[in-house]
C-alpha cells in the first residue's frame, strides 16, 4: 500500500503531465488557429484571383484537419485515462 | 556627398567633426548603433548616421541613400504558416524580400548569407529549437543591424520570460491577428520597439 508521501508524489506525477499534455494540445491547437486566421486575413484584406483562393480555401481545410485531430487525441485520452497525450501521434504540421 | 554604403568610424568621425574616439565612445554607450566587420572594424550604416544626428539635436546636414533591401528571414518548421506569414508580408509591406526556411541550421546559414534586417523565428522546432538558435545567434548579432521576433504557436507565462531573457526584441502568439502582426513587423522594421507581444501585449 503507498504511503502518504508516494500517494502525493503520484498525484503531482499526473498533474505534471496534465499540465505538459495541456500546454502541447494548446501548441498543436494554436498553430492551425494561427494559420485559418491568416487566411482568412487575406480573402478578405486582398482580392486574390481564383487560384490564390483555392490555395488559400485548402490551407484552411488542412488547418481544420490538424485541430480535429488534435482534438481527437483530447478525446482518446478522455476515454481511456490510461492512454498518454504524448503516446498518441501528433498531426504532421504541413 | 550622398552617402550610400556602411561608413567607417574615421568617416564618421570626419562628418560629425570629432575624434575617432568620440565616435567610438558613442557605439560603446549604445547611442550610434554600428555593426562589426568580420575584420572586427566598427562599421556605421548611413540611416543609423542620421538617425544619431537627430536623437542628438546635431544640425549636420547629411544625405544619404540606404541602398540595403530589406530581407526578412523566417525559420519556422510549420511551412504553411510561413508561406502564409511570407505572403502577407509581401502584400503589405513595400520592398522587402522574404525567405523562409524550416530548418533552424539553415537559418543560422542563412542569416550569415542575406543578413537579413528583421528573423522572424519559431520556438517549437525539431533538430535546432528557436531558444537554441537564439543562443548561436547571441554571438553573432553584433555583426550587423538585425532584429528578432519571435512568432510562437503557445506562448505561456514560463516562454515569456524564457524569451524575454534572450536577444529576441519582440515575441507575438500566432494568433495575434495578422494585422497587428504586421504592423509589429512594419514598426521593428523601422527600429521601433515591437509595441505588442501575444494578442497585443507587451514582451
Amino acid at each position: 500500500m503507498d504511503t502518504p508521501s508516494q500517494k502525493a508524489e503520484e498525484i503531482q506525477l499526473q498533474l505534471d503531465n496534465l499540465r505538459a499534455s495541456i500546454r502541447e494540445i494548446a501548441h498543436e491547437i494554436n498553430n492551425p488557429l494561427g494559420i485559418l486566421r491568416m487566411a482568412i486575413y487575406f480573402l478578405e484584406s486582398t482580392n486574390p484571383g481564383p487560384e490564390k483562393t483555392a490555395e488559400y480555401f485548402k490551407v484552411i481545410n488542412d488547418g481544420i484537419d490538424k485541430i480535429e485531430h488534435n482534438l481527437n487525441r483530447l478525446r482518446a485520452v478522455r476515454e481511456d485515462p490510461t492512454q498518454k497525450l504524448s503516446d498518441l501521434p501528433p498531426a504532421t504540421k504541413q | 556627398m550622398l552617402y550610400k554604403k556602411p561608413l567607417s568610424v574615421g568617416q564618421v568621425a570626419e562628418i560629425c567633426r570629432v575624434s575617432k574616439k568620440t565616435v567610438l565612445n558613442w557605439i560603446y554607450d549604445g547611442a550610434l548603433k554600428a555593426f562589426t566587420t568580420y575584420g572586427g572594424h566598427y562599421r556605421i550604416w548611413p540611416a543609423n548616421v542620421k538617425r544619431f544626428l537627430d536623437a542628438a539635436g546635431m544640425d549636420i546636414p547629411f544625405d544619404f541613400v540606404d541602398d540595403r533591401t530589406t530581407h526578412i528571414l523566417i525559420i519556422d518548421d510549420d511551412q504553411a504558416y510561413s508561406q502564409m506569414l511570407r505572403d502577407a508580408i509581401l502584400a503589405e509591406i513595400a520592398s522587402v524580400e522574404v525567405v523562409t526556411t524550416d530548418d533552424g541550421y539553415e537559418g543560422l546559414m542563412l542569416i550569415g548569407e542575406i543578413r537579413p534586417q528583421l528573423v522572424i523565428l519559431d520556438i517549437k522546432m525539431p533538430k535546432l529549437d528557436g531558444f537554441q538558435v537564439l543562443e548561436l545567434l547571441k554571438t553573432r548579432k553584433t555583426e550587423h543591424d538585425m532584429k528578432v521576433l519571435v512568432v510562437s504557436g503557445y506562448l505561456d507565462k514560463s516562454t515569456k520570460e524564457q524569451i524575454s531573457k534572450t536577444i529576441a526584441e519582440g515575441a507575438v502568439d500566432k494568433l495575434t491577428d495578422t494585422s497587428t502582426l504586421l504592423k509589429t513587423i512594419g514598426a521593428m522594421l523601422r527600429s521601433e520597439k515591437p509595441t505588442v507581444a501575444n494578442n497585443g501585449q507587451s514582451k
